[in-house]
């Protein structure tokens, strides 16, 4: 994220029926929690709240630029883990921002991985993760870890996009998601972009996307509607 | 009783396993603590890359798992002490080993060399903060060496680091007791190349695999060296060793790696092929070496 003098807004167009383009003001101020884990002070930051439904996204930041130590890396995902439990109601989202971390090792990445198998296992509730801010470098270290561990995550920079492993098949269904500016997807606009697919089958993939945890879904009728995690952005200074 | 290990004329690898391990093989078994044991470097003319690294742990053994006290005797060779002294060897041989500290004021001048081509001294591991200050030391110091010579872009110069902290982790992590760091680059076969030595004094591979998995016990050092460059096994214990992700990076870039702990040595090619050499001399520890080419 690029950080104008500490502070920038953040166009978000939320989700499904709450369409509505919301400002968001990022201010750096608004750090309410410090957890010091040996040389690196990570800053978990409150940053956007959802006014209309429950959707949080929490911030953290390192400071330090190395991330190699077992005892740090644990520290981290402990964290989160925290936060994690301690928020209540679905829906909720952390993003875990890489922006100052030059290096971590692929050791810890995996560490960070397995983390978000839980995540998609469930264990803390309907939770989500997407990753921000990392170096080329990094990002590149992520790819070979998620793909070998056939997993994939979301990545909120510009542009927005999954890292990892998904077959393709479900990649363009999760690009039908993306792409879509109504509001949301249902079985049957995934019909109308396969046409060769039954209800059941278009049903299917787009929970297997819900089940990975890189699309939020929610009742509508008698059917789900799926809609990205977030579905645009668009960042100021 | 004092024993003598005399080690002289040219140090490659083929004379480190003919001639160098077999007299530290035969001093482990013949000494009891506080017994002396020369080392003695004086005819030493020529060193290999990793010998340095090898040497303070094979002086290492003799002193901490032996007991005994390891005297060392300096090479007369101007030009050998000044490399050694260039890789820091006599700094961490003072911690495994005793010699005359006139021939430290003697050398200290060759301390710094600007055409050195050294990338990282030798380093000492004892703990995880020790791959930490490595990592930040390569991105600090070794950055524009490796980026200017081998033409690694940023992307293989991270993958560069991840090898290094991948082998220091495995120190800390499965060798149960300390290592040195060693990487220079070298011109080899008039090709530019990177060699990352990373040697420990611990429990070896086959010990480290044996206490998670009884089945390695009637395995020999060669099929668990080869079992954790596999894919698999370390996907098992959720405490990866990391070979298997090392040896992906190395392949990808057509280096070489070879594996030596106990008794066995396991190298992967070029071509990514394994070999194998069997029924070696005891290796204490575990040496991972690896040759790193350069990039297009």
């Amino acid at each position: 994220m690029r950080i104008y003098n500490c502070h920038c807004k953040i166009k978000l167009i939320k989700r499904l029926d709450k369409s509505i383009l919301c400002h968001y003001n990022v201010n750096m101020n608004h750090v309410n929690n410090m957890i010091h884990i040996n040389k690196m002070v990570t800053k978990v930051i409150f940053c956007i709240e959802d006014r209309f439904d429950t959707t949080m996204i929490h911030k953290i930041i390192g400071t330090d630029n190395i991330l190699i130590t077992r005892e740090e890396v644990t520290k981290l995902c402990d964290s989160i883990i925290e936060k994690l439990n301690c928020l209540s109601g679905n829906d909720l989202t952390i993003l875990l921002d890489f922006s100052s971390i030059n290096f971590i090792a692929l050791s810890m990445i995996k560490q960070i991985i397995y983390l978000w198998e839980r995540v998609v296992r469930g264990e803390f509730g309907t939770k989500f993760v997407i990753l921000h801010g990392m170096k080329t470098e990094v990002e590149e270290e992520f790819k070979i870890a998620l793909t070998h561990e056939r997993s994939a995550i979301m990545v909120y920079d510009s542009p927005l996009r999954l890292i990892g492993y998904l077959e393709d098949i479900d990649l363009n269904v999760w690009n039908c998601i993306i792409n879509n500016k109504n509001g949301g997807v249902s079985a049957d606009n995934v019909r109308n972009d396969f046409p060769g697919w039954s209800p059941s089958v278009c049903s299917n993939k787009l929970k297997k996307l819900y089940d990975k945890r890189i699309a939020m879904r929610e009742k509508k009728g008698k059917g789900y509607v799926y809609s990205p995690i977030i579905v645009n952005m668009d960042l100021e200074p | 009783m004092s024993l003598v290990i005399t080690i002289k004329g040219k140090v490659t690898e083929q004379v480190y396993e003919r001639e160098i391990l077999p007299q530290f093989e035969h001093a482990r078994k013949i000494l009891h603590a506080g017994q002396i044991v020369v080392v003695d470097l004086s005819g030493l003319s020529f060193v290999g890359p990793s010998f340095p690294a090898v040497m303070l742990i094979m002086m290492g053994d003799l002193a901490e798992n032996v007991g005994a006290k390891v005297l060392l005797v300096p090479p007369e060779s101007q030009y050998t002490s000044a490399y050694l002294e260039r890789l820091d060897f006599f700094t961490y041989a003072g911690f495994v080993a005793d010699f005359d500290t006139a021939f430290m004021l003697n050398i200290s001048k060759y301390k710094e060399n600007k055409n050195s081509r050294t990338i990282l001294k030798i380093n000492r591991i004892c703990e995880e903060s020790g791959a930490r200050s490595i990592v930040n030391n390569l991105l600090i110091h070794g950055y524009d060496i490796i980026s200017s010579n081998l033409h690694y872009n940023p992307v293989e110069i991270d993958q560069f680091l991840q090898i290094v902290a991948e082998l220091c982790l495995n120190i800390t992590d499965h060798s149960e007791s300390w290592g040195v760091v060693l990487i220079q680059y070298l011109s080899y076969l008039a090709r530019p190349i990177v060699r990352i030595s990373v040697v420990d004094k611990g429990i070896g591979i086959k010990s480290s695999l044996f206490k998670k998995y009884a089945e390695y016990g009637n395995k020999s050092d060669c099929d668990c060296i080869k079992a954790v460059l596999r894919e698999g096994i370390t996907r098992k214990s959720g405490h990866p060793l990391g070979l298997f992700a090392i040896r992906c990076f190395v392949s990808r870039w057509h280096g070489v790696m070879k594996i030596r702990s106990g008794t066995g040595k396991v190298w992967i090619t070029e071509n990514n092929k394994e070999k194998q050499v069997s029924r070696l001399i005891m290796f204490p520890g575990t040496h991972a070496d690896i040759q790193l080419p350069l990039q297009n």
